[in-house]
């Protein structure tokens, strides 16, 4: 029976954020380092 | 963005609209105070790393922002659980179009006077708000499959959205190619002043055109999002600007460490 409602898709949720925090941390460290090489 | 009939809200001691008001007034008081000690007349700039702080407070909020998302909200109305990736999408879309905005500013700021600081400033921006384009690319695909059943869809929000962000990577692999710093900074300038028309068709891509995308939840005439949910997304954005300004004041100190380093050598002082 339909509902209208998407069902599930807790795979899509944390994928998501996973990714987000991918992105933040990954180019943290890349500004750190190329800081540091800066330096 | 509606909560399903009879969802029960919960009731704080302190609501969520008021933590993001104090929020907002500490980290944008502390912000304009910062920028007001870097830039001002006749003094240098301000040595210390200022925008430590925001980056440090800004990822912490945005642990507790995203637990927020997943745990304290409650399930979109149509969208079911899948509506959580709300609170990463709608932040990351709006800080990369405000990260493009900023760069033509400054773009249009280093024409008119000439100043190194701003083509630094500018470079910042632009790869700050790329990173973020492309994460919110990523974020819409995630989002798109579960509700519209693809990936990826010519829509024209989304198509308007790929070609501001990859219009952006343009100006960075142009400042990539070009050696010569003033020409470099020029040129990229103007590619930025472009590349920055794309940011309000973007935004107004959906009123414009008939589009898969739902339309701006947050607009003139009020919003569009369920409290119990807006105020978890305000959350979320807060933390993302702190990142952001952290991520932009970091990546300025690199263009301008490496401006400098591209500078020739005073000539020797002559013994009179």
């Amino acid at each position: 029976m339909t509902t209208g409602v998407v069902q599930g898709g807790w795979g899509f949720v944390y994928s998501a954020y996973v990714i987000t925090w991918v992105f933040m941390i990954g180019y943290a460290a890349s500004l750190w380092m190329r800081s540091r090489e800066e330096r | 963005m509606t909560l399903p009939q009879g969802t029960r809200t919960r009731r704080w001691a302190i609501s969520g609209s008021t933590i993001n008001s104090i929020l907002a007034l500490a980290g944008f008081g502390y912000l304009f105070a910062m920028l007001a000690l870097t830039f001002r007349p006749k003094r240098p700039l301000l040595p210390i790393q200022w925008e430590l702080p925001m980056g440090v407070v800004g990822f912490g909020m945005l642990f507790v922002g995203n637990v927020f998302g997943l745990v304290l909200a409650p399930r979109e109305r149509f969208m079911g659980e899948v509506g959580r990736i709300l609170y990463v999408h709608v932040p990351a879309a709006w800080l990369a179009m405000i990260c493009f905005l900023l760069a033509a500013v400054f773009a249009v700021v280093f024409l008119f006077t000439g100043k190194r600081t701003w083509d630094s400033m500018m470079e910042s921006a632009c790869e700050v708000g790329v990173m973020e384009g492309i994460l919110l690319l990523i974020l819409g695909a995630i989002f798109a499959k579960p509700t519209w059943g693809e990936w990826w869809s010519w829509d024209p929000r989304l198509t308007s959205t790929a070609v501001m962000t990859m219009s952006f990577v343009g100006v960075l692999l142009l400042r990539g190619i070009v050696r010569e710093p003033d020409r470099r900074a020029t040129w990229s300038a103007i590619g930025t002043i472009l590349s920055g028309v794309n940011v309000p068709i973007v935004y107004m891509s959906v009123k414009w055109w008939s589009s898969l995308h739902q339309v701006q939840s947050e607009g003139m005439k009020g919003s569009g999002i369920d409290p119990e949910m807006r105020w978890i997304l305000y959350f979320n954005t807060l933390a993302f600007l702190f990142v952001t300004v952290w991520f932009l004041a970091q990546r300025w100190r690199l263009a301008e460490a490496r401006a400098l380093a591209e500078m020739p050598e005073p000539l020797p002082e002559v013994a009179r």
